[in-house]
């Protein structure tokens, strides 16, 4: 538990000033997204969605037992797309896992 | 320090928890991080939150739009809008994109020279005031010499204060039914087949439906792409829910076929074969509800062997006019209509196999399951959509599977207030508001009393007008002197625009005066005389009606660019100059009508944009609430018309409770909505409990009570197979389907400005099937000339598998007006609705 904690600790703490790969995949612009816009997948995910679905997006994007975005610099699944709006049920709320109807192939 | 995957990534979560609890998740999270969307705050700093309705699809999911410094900043879903609860997809998010498109029209415009119709000038600025006097004196002009020769094409996406006074000046100002939506193009079929069925238009049940089925049947819809917050949640159900199963009936694999246990790919236009082999399996092996039929049905048969509208004069001929009788018969003489429609004969007409048409009567059959069937424009849009809406209906009346929770037949609507509008206040060339119909002596009664017009001063409209395809088919022969549209882009959506936009021999809309209100260019407003340019969504108050009957209101949030204007007033100056010296009864006949609203003398409204609304909705909802108008009251005992069928709320009830489905009942000072009609149980669940109490009868089988439908008995009406119109051949050997996908609505006049959503799909492609492509020598990315008997246009092959058509059938959406698909589609509509057959031209394809 103690290694689990500090381990929790040091993400925690790089995390807090990482900048994230998805932010700076160049797909938009700060002027051309207004608050609440879903991102478009970038040129280098074309066909991931229709190839694997969902799950093709969780595993890099979304935090459960299968997935880690930090390990590949992904940008996090908002919290709100989280079953019961939190990150710690670590499932995404079955509403959202057509991630292409919000998130279209840019 | 070691540590197994599976532990850091459990330890990741816990740091994930832990910086959220710091506040450092915010860093982290997609560049468009809506940490409002679902919380109800605002996502922007000092920004003025009101509430909305999408602007897009039928799904009609509420909005929260939020405004700083005169401009639109941020949409998230709303999750006080029970149709959404919070969902939304890619083209409601950017909404606030569509009203900024860089060539945005904010000035009159007239044509001078009518040479320059169909090409990108001759336009020129006009005041408004030479642009209302132009239009109104062209108008009134045609008005008086032979008003047949006027007409007004309307929309499923114009709010319903603004459709209820379009309709109110055409019928009872100008006394024609020449008004016809765009809702003809995609709602008809449903509306013909209600009307036919149960008397009353639009779905019994509401979107809780998909939270509760165990079974989804999806005939020819493709959910992902053109309903895709439903789609979301129908997908949801079968995450959350234990044994859930879809069934997709489509004559090509689409993203909606994705979710499904079992894909029938049937042939364009066997959907009724497959349909009455369903039923005749159900009645003939005893597994329909007898109980149900016992207690609520009729069974009709109807006029057959109707062929298909080719020509202008198909309406007024022989067959044109028997289309609609139909004659009582028994339940055995239905059985016995059924009964060629074997297993194997559905299969040998649709390429389904027997088994799996045997394997969806049976889960139509199990009492253990609930259905729930969705359908929209494969059905609707179809030379016999009317049938194959009686058609689906009969296996849910059979079964008894209808208005419960979790259990019913589904009409989708296209349009955001298809129903709203286009359906509930009567913009159809033989309607009046509230499901009442021109040729009905009691309608028109009715009509008069809440209108407060002289009785007998509607009989001069009791004849329909010209449908759609009629009026476009009499444009194009010069018979149409004035035409004026909004909220459309027909010159890019009606089917058949070789003849329409006079390509071939018939040139007649290089003549008619025509009047285009619009927000952005279009190739409508090419052809257009006069361009009105009008305030867009939230830059005023309006009301969408969605599919599930929910009305709500989307508040202004911005006001419109430049000299754009509300299209209710460019209407009430039109309206008052057009009827200037014109008297109803003693009274002149401009204030008769729209006084208690319009000033003339100040050219403005006698309110600001809420209360005229509310006060227009107040008159609107005497319709289905007749205790407020004395006169209204004594018809609707009389002629037993159980207005209160669709009954309102007061205006404000829709603001503060972000919609309602109707019909809306007060009890002890609430409103409370209804979402299951006909269905017994308590109202504050959402069952139709004060209907019922009304006019209705408790316990029958289902706990239903038909109590709108003649004799309390909805219809089973036999409808045979019948053909296409076409079919493939040596000269035209494919199948041509067209429709929509996720990125464009519609004709892509808005979507299509907005950057995102045009670089996901910046062009319109002819899905193919690979091994087609390999006979005539294409490959993916090659153009090719897509010809039929109507016509001809040009396009990109695409293998890529957007969709995956089957061997003979090809596909492309109609948002591109480069491709302009629409100038090879067929306009030969459902001799019923009128609605055009958009999913089955025949055509050719040659490599360019």
């Amino acid at each position: 538990m103690k290694k689990k904690t500090i381990i929790a600790a040091l993400l925690a703490a790089v995390m807090s000033v990482s900048v994230v790969a998805g932010c700076s995949s160049g797909t938009q612009s700060a002027a051309s997204v207004l608050d609440g816009q879903p991102a478009p997948m970038p040129a280098n995910h074309n066909g991931r969605y229709t190839d694997l679905g969902p799950d093709g997006c969780y595993g890099c994007h979304g935090a459960n037992e299968k997935a880690n975005p930090q390990l590949v610099g992904a940008v996090i699944v908002p919290e709100d797309h989280y079953s019961r709006g939190m990150y710690a049920t670590m499932k995404i709320d079955a509403g959202y896992n057509q991630c292409i109807t919000c998130h279209p192939q840019g | 320090m070691e540590i197994s995957r599976r532990a850091f990534v459990k330890t990741t979560a816990v740091a994930l928890a832990s910086a959220a609890a710091a506040g450092t998740m915010s860093a982290l999270v997609g560049c468009s991080a809506p940490s409002g969307s679902g919380t109800g705050q605002t996502t922007v700093a000092g920004a003025t939150r009101t509430v909305g309705v999408c602007r897009f699809c039928g799904c009609g999911c509420g909005v929260i739009v939020e405004s700083k410094d005169g401009k639109i900043v941020a949409v998230t879903g709303d999750p006080d809008n029970q149709s959404n609860r919070g969902l939304n997809c890619v083209k409601g998010y950017y909404l606030a994109s569509v009203l900024y498109g860089e060539d945005r029209l904010t000035e009159p415009l007239i044509r001078d020279d009518k040479s320059t119709k169909g090409t990108d000038g001759g336009l020129r600025k006009a005041t408004w005031d030479e642009a209302l006097e132009l239009v109104s004196s062209k108008l009134k002009e045609t008005w008086k010499k032979d008003k047949s020769r006027l007409a007004f094409w309307g929309s499923g996406q114009q709010p319903i204060v603004e459709g209820y006074c379009t309709a109110k000046f055409w019928k009872a100002g100008l006394l024609s039914n020449n008004i016809d939506p765009n809702a003809r193009l995609c709602m008809a079929s449903a509306v013909v087949g209600f009307m036919n069925i149960f008397q009353t238009d639009e779905p019994a049940g509401s979107y809780t439906d998909i939270d509760e089925t165990d079974t989804f049947v999806t005939w020819g819809a493709n959910m992902a792409e053109a309903h895709p917050m439903l789609y979301s949640r129908l997908t949801a159900r079968k995450i959350n829910g234990t044994g859930v199963k879809h069934y997709d009936l489509t004559t090509l694999k689409t993203r909606t076929s994705a979710s499904a246990d079992k894909v029938l790919m049937f042939k364009p236009g066997s959907d009724l074969a497959i349909a009455n082999a369903i039923a005749n399996y159900l009645v003939q092996n005893n597994l329909y509800d007898q109980a149900f039929v016992t207690d609520h049905l009729q069974f009709k048969q109807g006029t057959e062997n109707i062929g298909n509208a080719f020509e202008d004069g198909y309406d007024a001929s022989d067959v044109g006019k028997s289309v609609d009788a139909v004659q009582s018969i028994s339940f055995e003489e239905y059985a016995a209509r059924l009964a060629p429609y074997t297993l194997e004969y559905a299969e040998q007409i649709s390429g389904v196999p027997a088994a799996d048409i045997k394997e969806l009567a049976e889960v139509f059959a199990d009492k253990s399951r609930k259905v729930l069937s969705l359908w929209t424009m494969g059905v609707n849009q179809h030379n016999r959509g009317t049938w194959m809406n009686h058609c689906i209906y009969n296996i849910h009346l059979l079964t008894g599977r209808y208005a419960k929770p979790g259990d019913g037949a589904f009409s989708l609507t296209g349009q955001p207030t298809a129903c709203g509008t286009a359906r509930e206040v009567g913009t159809f060339s033989h309607r009046l508001p509230a499901d009442l119909l021109v040729a009905q002596e009691p309608h028109r009664r009715y009509t008069e009393a809440i209108w407060n017009l002289p009785e007998g001063y509607l009989d001069a409209i009791q004849k329909p007008g010209m449908h759609t395809v009629k009026i476009f088919r009499e444009m194009s022969k010069g018979n149409i002197d004035f035409l004026w549209t909004a909220h459309n882009n027909w010159a890019v959506s009606m089917p058949n625009l070789t003849r329409f936009l006079g390509r071939g021999d018939k040139k007649g809309i290089n003549d008619t005066f025509i009047v285009v209100s619009e927000v952005y260019p279009t190739l409508s407003t090419q052809y257009a005389d006069v361009v009105l340019p009008a305030a867009m969504w939230v830059e005023r108050e309006g009301q969408f009606g969605n599919a599930e009957r929910r009305t709500a209101v989307f508040e202004k949030a911005v006001d419109p660019p430049g000299n754009a204007k509300w299209d209710l007033w460019m209407l009430m100056e039109i309206a008052a100059r057009t009827l200037d010296g014109e008297k109803i009864g003693s009274k002149g006949a401009f204030e008769a009508l729209f006084g208690d609203w319009y000033d003339t003398e100040t050219h403005d409204f006698k309110g600001d944009q809420r209360e005229v609304s509310r006060n227009i909705w107040e008159e609107y909802r005497t319709f289905s609430n007749p205790d407020l108008n004395e006169k209204a009251a004594l018809i609707n005992k009389e002629a037993k018309l159980k207005m209160e069928n669709k009954q309102l709320a007061p205006y404000d009830a829709y603001i503060d409770d972000h919609g309602l489905t109707w019909p809306v009942r007060e009890v002890d000072g609430k409103w409370l909505a209804t979402k299951w009609r006909f269905c017994d149980g308590k109202q504050e669940d959402g069952f139709d409990e004060i209907g019922i109490q009304q006019y209705g009868k408790q316990d029958l089988a289902g706990g239903v009570s038909f109590y709108k439908s003649g004799n309390a008995r909805p219809s089973v009406v036999f409808r045979p197979y019948e053909p296409p119109a076409e079919m493939p051949s040596a000269e035209y050997p494919f199948v041509f389907c067209t429709g929509r996908l996720l990125e464009h609505w519609h004709t892509g006049s808005m979507s299509r400005r907005i950057a995102e959503l045009d670089r996901a799909l910046p062009e319109a492609l002819l899905d193919m099937n690979p091994e087609d492509c390999a006979e005539l020598g294409l490959k993916d990315g090659d153009m090719v000339r897509l010809s039929s008997r109507y016509g001809e246009c040009e396009i990109k092959v695409s293998t890529a598998g957007r969709t995956s058509p089957p061997h003979g059938l090809v596909f492309a959406p109609f948002f591109a007006e480069e491709a302009l698909i629409n100038l090879v589609v067929q306009d030969v509509y459902c001799p019923l609705s009128k609605e055009p057959d958009y999913k089955k031209t025949c055509v050719a394809i040659e490599k360019l």
